[in-house]
């Protein structure tokens, strides 16, 4: 009795802990993705890459020359911790005059991956609000051209005076976004996974 | 904290206060290396570096990371070496010497005394070590499942242990700009109540727990704690327990380790060479508390280690 009593207990710890760990581990899943889609530093790849790599260890936040890098808190319990930026308030400057890009350095667990070069940091893309932005409205400018650390190359002025994104070379370092006159930026960085 | 009036081999209670001051100086390095100077000590203890010495990745961590990324790298498990030949070497001596975790709970842990102690003369209540220590590898495989599922390391994400360094942080930034010092903003101003309800959460429930269930946490649900127990299954740096002596049974060894051994009748009484026990994390507050000068904290196999006990008091095995 006591023993096929015992068997049973174990069998249903057994199950119990099995179904723990897959809803567990479902819910996980699903919930990671709750948070809004943010702005990762360089090298970091997509949002789950990310989220799967990094130990939370505030090293590249730490190692940031320019304080642009944050500890992510608003993101739910598991996004806490991973690092973030937002142009408007400060944007990437992709360690300008730097030998490398100091957060991928500091990184211990490769969550932020080396670059061969700074042309391939995939933050996000820029884009251009065209109700708002001056040169669409008349109003010559030229901000985020001048900002944009590959002019004519990730933002190209057109025959009318409007700035133009090219998708393929925009790294989404939000220098133009900081860079921009109007109150409310007419050229925003979105994130990858959103675009 | 306990008996008075004994003698004993060093002035102070040594070691008690040495674990202690260790465990405090690293969670202050941490936090002035984050505001000062990042080349000391950067990070959390989950992942860090020392004077550009690294990086050392908790190793629990690493395998978390590997699971929910579904990729072993090199450099990923080069990071845990260190870690992992501690461990090896020394058993879960990170637990006792620097997590600033286990400090917080040995510090909750003294206050929960000081406070029972008026109460009743009972310190340690026998139902309050009811859950076992084994329970921690359960929940190792558990989250190690969840990870795996889920593609977050999971345990790393909510560590209690880097949430007491995050919050550290987030304490010591606010606390230099109200004062007017120039420090780096790292935690992002506009996140600060979030980071407190989540921190707060985590860890409020751990030390009210504990108050109930003494050093629950550490001895019996850390996963990380639970994989360096497992690591440091032979380590080399143990509490001995020398042959002869005096064995009073005044069980000062147990009633004082923070763990919640049973020195006494697990490991002395049975007439073991060494407290070989995996939770052991090699503070050596039961040497210091040792009325008999039984127990010390030596290496295994080293020329003065004492041959294994046969005394009169050694239990058959069971």
């Amino acid at each position: 009795m006591d023993r096929s009593r015992r068997a049973l207990l174990k069998f249903g710890g057994a199950l119990a802990g099995t179904a723990l760990t897959v809803l567990g581990g479902l819910a996980v899943r699903t919930g990671k993705t709750r948070s809004p889609p943010r702005l990762r530093p360089p090298g970091a790849g997509s949002e789950d890459r990310l989220l799967a790599r990094c130990v939370r260890c505030s090293q590249c936040i730490q190692a940031c020359p320019t304080t642009v890098l944050k500890s992510a808190a608003n993101d739910g319990p598991l996004g806490l911790g991973v690092p973030l930026f937002v142009p408007r308030d400060q944007p990437c400057d992709l360690c300008a005059g730097k030998s490398a890009m100091m957060c991928i350095e500091a990184c211990p667990t490769d969550a932020l991956q080396p670059l061969a070069s700074r042309r391939d940091v995939r933050i996000g893309i820029a884009v251009v609000n065209t109700d708002t932005c001056l040169p669409y409205v008349g109003v010559s400018c030229r901000a985020c051209w001048h900002a944009c650390p590959f002019p004519r190359e990730a933002i190209v002025i057109d025959g009318q005076g409007h700035p133009v994104i090219d998708r393929d070379a925009c790294v989404g370092c939000g220098l133009c976004e900081y860079a921009c006159l109007t109150p409310d930026p007419s050229i925003r960085v979105v994130p990858l996974s959103e675009r | 904290m306990v008996a008075t009036g004994r003698r004993r081999l060093l002035p102070f209670k040594f070691w008690t206060w040495a674990h202690r001051a260790v465990a405090a100086g690293f969670f202050l390095v941490l936090l002035v290396s984050a505001y000062r100077n990042t080349a000391w000590l950067p990070g959390t203890p989950t992942a860090t570096r020392l004077l550009g010495w690294g990086p050392f990745v908790d190793p629990l961590a690493v395998l978390e990371v590997s699971v929910a990324s579904r990729t072993v790298s090199t450099s990923l498990v080069l990071g845990a070496a260190i870690p992992i030949l501690l461990a090896i070497g020394l058993g879960r001596v990170f637990c006792g010497w620097l997590c600033p975790l286990g400090l917080l709970l040995e510090i909750n842990e003294m206050l929960r005394r000081t406070v029972l102690r008026r109460v009743s003369r009972d310190r340690t209540t026998g139902a309050a070590w009811a859950i076992p220590s084994s329970t921690k590898l359960w929940v190792l495989l558990i989250v190690l499942g969840i990870s795996t599922i889920g593609a977050i390391p999971l345990f790393t994400a909510l560590s209690p242990i880097n949430l007491v360094v995050l919050g550290a942080f987030s304490v010591t930034e606010n606390a230099a700009q109200s004062l007017g010092m120039r420090v780096p903003s790292h935690m992002g101003a506009f996140a600060q109540p979030a980071l407190a309800a989540i921190a707060g959460a985590i860890l409020g429930t751990i030390v009210v727990v504990e108050w109930a269930v003494p050093r629950v946490f550490c001895r019996a649900i850390c996963p990380a704690g639970a994989l360096f127990g497992l690591l440091g299954r032979f380590s080399l740096l143990r509490v001995r327990v020398a042959p002869g002596g005096r064995r009073i049974s005044c069980r000062h060894c147990t009633t004082n380790c923070p763990m919640g051994i049973d020195v006494m009748t697990d490991h002395v009484l049975v007439g073991h060479q060494a407290v070989d026990d995996p939770d052991c994390t090699r503070c050596g507050v039961c040497t210091d508390v040792c009325r008999g000068g039984l127990l010390k904290l030596g290496f295994r196999n080293s020329p003065d280690e004492p041959e294994p006990l046969q005394s009169a008091l050694q239990k058959p095995p069971a």
